[in-house]
């Protein structure tokens, strides 16, 4: 692996001496045009919005902030703005100095749900140099069929190829072979450790409150660092700069209000998003009553809150304030109040940002990010008192830059750290005066840091290139205290730290490098490749993110992961860019992957890190991607063909085994179809291969009972898994309120009602008495059928 | 009109309730790939009490099966010894069938389940075979309770096995018994003679945390 590192970083070096020497040739006397791109109608900064100038065929793009800058020798040009959704505007300008240019453009129509999609930025697919990126609109997000009512980014995400569902319902995901702690979710800019409400079935993002979502596959840009396989960059909306508007629904099992508006017109606004499900309240009645009232109290629910707050100090400088709040609440006691349990868990984000621009290139955007998770336990068993607690904590700032010194060549670089707080499960147990603690309880410190530099650039008219380098150092640092344990689990000595103290240090650059060869107009073959690090890591026996998942940071044990992507496509698109088409192949090493061992037991003496087992990961496979963006029919196919495979010393002789996240083939069909200007209809269709489990193959007598012998790691396949959703979306007229638009979405889950394996196990039935017993493979489907009625509105 | 109405609302509330009810539980079939069989090997030894092992073959997971056969999973003719600690002595430990044994069926049953192993048919009592100290040892140990080569606290013993045309070798240690200090007794809230049971000990700094323990009520066996 260090033969082959050491190799791409001297490619890599050579690609930025060429970029140096591309720009310096590039450096004739020229003006900006910079600017941001808005809409017109609430003035939200619109993202990776198109800025072509006519008579070079060639542009930029806005970024994340809704930024441009253009350097153009003097002249007159004819810039076109576009953006998906959005009528495009085409802007004549005489260029003799610099100059700002604010550009609003109009939606193409005033809608609440249904698709709005009517141009596709030009050829973004075929001309950039970004392999493995998808963006979805959150108003394709709204239009396809939602689970039980909830619109759900996450679950969209899945839809597109490379992407596979963790399971039944459910919000978490695999990339291209790696495991759910390898995705990167960030919501402004903040890590959201667990993506989850109601063990993963609901994703924690509100639909109404985010502005946009993509995906990077990798290779993963530069700017993004501390995961292996993918990237979800959530932005939040801004808020409404011109009016205030309130956005709502009303679902079966929640309700969501949104309400943004100028504090200060087209100076500051405000967005403020509420969401809660209300089964636990309709319950209320049913509860108090029955039983005498012995199940009063009880329930579940969830609810989340996003608010941002955004302000234009100047021409040159924004300031934003978001933050997520959100929680998950499990209250049940039983009748004889022997055994009660509250059982809360949640994140907690917080982001502040200050954007400004120097000169007219260079785009600063320096952030404080705060992020929690968190998840308590308490649990009464007839006055023995149970407590579990576990907690993630990050506080962080970062510096970054965009900074484009002509046209067609984009340059980022910037400084991230962050302080990581890892407090593992706290357990304690107490009875009457007695206390039962954990020992090993105290949080684990670690600093991150990283700098990186990223470079898009045009070598030749046809070629492009992207290169980034990142190099990061980790560190853990005291207070820290550990036991060691011999193998058969006694202890043998301790370290001990103090604050401040470093533990253990690891550094490494990342390298990461994607070339763009544009074979014809809209045709072109890309390749990529890159090396990334991952520095804290979540082990689980789960296949999704769970409450109780415990990241852990990289220890003197515990070693980063590291994962090598290399990954080649060809994308090519059809009239007009009406049609989309995709091919992508990709081999992915992993290595330091982590795993708990074989009959190993979590004890609470020893640290979990003792538990663990380490190895190595390879995952390849084709991606295929077919997508209608135009037109009164929508939609895409995506399809995938991969492996993807383990291997770990002592699990599975040390033989290379099918990992639980291997999919062999994944299937999606997505279709969007307005019917009129009233009735919008959606159909997605999913197939996957079934997911792999390890089962008994051997059964054995000891001590009067029956024992199992599992057979090789995940060596059993489920069935496949195939489902149809299909929605339709009633657009309603409200004569009397004109301002009102409302629609009323209908939609059905598993619509042929096929029962989907969620997990299966051994079940062992008969009476013991006489004698007898089967044995026998059961397969558990979780939800049937499901219909779900929404009403959305917004005024 | 109304009523009509208000019985397609119930029959659909109902049939709503039956589909989200069927989310359900099925028998998957479809054979799985054969792994063979495997040797198990369940071996015991206890301060001042002799080795037992029984020697039985694991069979495939799924299907019928009947614990009164359990005979028919035992394996005979295995070769094993035992050592103590460093000591290069091997003692070699006899087959023992229990149908070789002049004692009445209610006892072969009493023994089987001392053993662990529950007859659930009395007048099929099973032919288990285990394999324990040769027969003068076993005959010191009836008279006197204990034998040369019973278990003794603090040391280490090591089995060999031949079995199958395979060497399967294992060791174990006899801890240290722990006293209990204290034994105290508390009332469960609600509920009338249930009582929890409170034991106080010290745990050894070094042996780990893990404590075995037996209970027995009135003239009933212990139960670990």
């Amino acid at each position: 692996m260090q033969r082959i590192f050491l190799h791409n970083l001297f490619i890599l070096i050579i690609l930025f001496v060429s970029s140096c020497n591309v720009a310096s040739a590039q450096s004739v006397p020229k003006h900006t045009i910079s600017g941001y791109i808005k809409d017109t109608t609430d003035g939200e900064s619109l993202i990776a919005a198109t800025v072509g100038v006519v008579e070079l065929s060639k542009g930029t793009n806005t970024n994340n902030y809704g930024f441009f800058s253009l350097d153009l020798p003097s002249g007159k040009y004819t810039l076109k703005v576009s953006y998906v959704g959005y009528k495009t505007q085409m802007i004549s300008v005489n260029l003799k100095a610099d100059m700002k240019l604010n550009v609003e453009l109009s939606s193409s129509s005033i809608t609440t749900q249904e698709v709005t999609v009517t141009a596709e930025r030009k050829d973004a697919n075929v001309t950039s140099t970004n392999v493995g990126r998808q963006e979805l609109t959150i108003e394709t997000v709204k239009a396809l069929p939602a689970f039980m009512g909830e619109v759900d980014v996450l679950k969209t995400l899945q839809l597109l190829p490379g992407v596979m569902a963790a399971g039944e319902g459910n919000t978490g995901f695999y990339v291209r072979g790696g495991g759910p702690d390898q995705n990167l979710v960030l919501l402004d800019d903040a890590v959201v450790y667990n993506t989850g409400h109601l063990f993963g079935f609901f994703s924690v993002f509100n639909s109404d409150a985010v502005k946009s979502l993509s995906i990077e596959k990798g290779p993963i840009p530069a700017q993004y660092g501390g995961r292996l396989s993918s990237v979800v960059d959530v932005k939040m909306k801004e808020g409404n700069m011109k009016e205030w508007e309130v956005e709502g629904g009303i679902g079966l099992i929640a309700s969501r209000l949104t309400i943004q508006g100028p504090i200060i017109k087209n100076k500051c606004s405000l967005i403020l998003a509420g969401r809660r499900t209300y089964i636990d309240l309709l319950s209320k009645p049913f509860t108090d009553t029955y039983h005498n009232g012995q199940y009063k109290g009880d329930g579940y629910y969830f609810y989340d809150i996003n608010a941002k707050l955004n302000y234009i100090l100047s021409d040159k400088d924004r300031f934003y304030a978001s933050g997520y709040f959100g929680r998950d609440v499990f209250n049940f006691k039983a009748p004889n109040g022997d055994f009660k349990i509250n059982f809360p868990w949640g994140n907690n984000t917080v982001t502040a940002r200050w954007n400004h621009i120097f000169g007219d290139k260079l785009f600063m955007n320096a952030m404080f990010i705060y992020n929690e998770y968190k998840f308590d336990i308490g649990a009464d068993y007839q006055s023995v008192l149970f407590n579990v607690s576990s907690n993630t904590r990050d506080i962080g700032a970062k510096v970054a830059f965009d900074y484009s010194p002509a046209i067609g060549h984009m340059m980022k670089f910037g400084v991230d750290y962050t302080n990581h707080m890892l407090t593992p499960y706290q357990t304690s147990a107490s009875v009457d005066t007695v206390n039962l603690q954990s020992t090993n309880t105290a949080a684990k410190h670690a600093h991150e840091l990283a700098a990186y530099i990223a470079d898009d650039f045009d070598i030749t008219k046809w070629l492009k290139v992207n290169i980034g380098l990142r190099a990061s150092i980790f560190t853990l640092a005291g207070p820290y205290f550990k036991n060691n344990f011999d193998t058969a689990g006694h202890k043998t000595d301790s370290v001990d730290y103090a604050v401040g103290q470093p533990v253990k240090t690891y550094w490494g650059l990342e390298p990461r490098v994607s070339l763009r060869f544009k074979v014809a107009k809209a045709t072109s073959i890309k390749a990529g490749f890159s090396l990334t690090k991952q520095y804290i890591h979540l082990v689980s026996n789960s296949t999704t993110t769970l409450p109780f998942d415990l990241w852990v940071p990289s220890t003197q044990a515990v070693k980063p992961q590291i994962a090598l992507l290399y990954t080649v496509g060809a994308f090519q698109n059809f009239k007009d860019n009406m049609f989309e088409a995709s091919i992508e192949v990709y081999y992915k090493q992993l290595f330091n992957q982590i795993e708990y061992g074989d009959n190993k037991v979590v004890t609470s003496t020893q640290d979990i890190e003792d538990f663990f087992v380490y190895g190595k990961g390879r995952s390849y496979g084709s991606e295929f991607f077919f997508k209608k963006a135009r037109g009164k029919l929508q939609g895409w196919v995506g399809y995938t063909l991969a492996w993807t495979q383990r291997q770990f010393s002592s699990i599975n002789n040390d033989q290379w085994f099918y990992a639980k996240y291997d999919r062999r083939h994944d299937l999606n069909v997505v279709l969007m179809y307005e019917i009129n200007d009233r009735w919008n209809v959606a159909a997605t269709f999913v197939y996957a291969s079934g997911n792999r489990t390890t089962l008994p193959v051997q059964l054995y007598y000891l001590n009067g009972g029956v024992n199992y012998i599992y057979g090789p790691r995940n060596f059993y396949q489920l069935p496949s898994y195939h489902r149809l959703d299909l929605s339709a979306t009633f657009k309603l007229k409200h004569k009397h309120f004109k301002k009102l638009h409302s629609d009323i979405n209908f939609a059905i889950y598993n619509v042929y009602n096929r029962m989907n394996p969620f997990f299966v196990y051994v079940d062992a039935q008969g009476n013991p008495t006489t004698g007898s017993v089967n044995v026998s493979l059961k397969q558990v489907s979780l939800f049937p059928i499901l219909p779900s009625i929404t009403w959305n509105f917004k005024f | 009109m109304l009523t009509k109405n208000k019985n397609i609302f119930i029959l659909f509330i109902l049939a709503l309730a039956g589909l989200v009810a069927s989310s359900c539980t099925k028998d998957l079939t479809g054979s799985l790939p054969n792994f063979g069989t495997s040797v198990v090997v369940d071996g015991s030894i206890e301060t001042n009490h002799p080795p037992i092992i029984i020697l039985t073959r694991s069979t495939l997971v799924f299907g019928d099966l009947n614990i009164n056969d359990y005979a028919a999973f035992l394996l005979h003719g295995a070769v094993i010894t035992m050592s103590i600690d460093s000591s290069p002595v091997q003692v070699p430990l006899q087959e023992i069938c229990l149908q070789s044994l002049s004692i009445p069926d209610s006892q072969k049953i009493q023994l089987l389940q001392s053993l662990g192993i529950a007859v659930y048919d009395s007048s099929k009592v099973p032919d288990v075979c285990a394999y324990t100290l040769p027969y003068a040892e076993l005959l010191t140990y009836a008279n006197t309770g204990t034998c040369p080569d019973c278990g003794v606290e603090g040391h280490q013993y090591n089995l060999k096995i031949k079995v199958n045309n395979q060497t399967i070798t294992a060791y174990t240690t006899i801890p240290h018994a722990v006293p209990i200090q204290g034994l105290s007794i508390r009332d469960v809230p609600n509920v009338d003679s249930l009582v929890n049971v409170m034991i106080t000990l010290t745990v050894p700094s070094s042996t780990g945390n893990f404590i075995r323990y037996w209970t027995k009520r009135n003239q009933e066996p212990y139960y670990t």
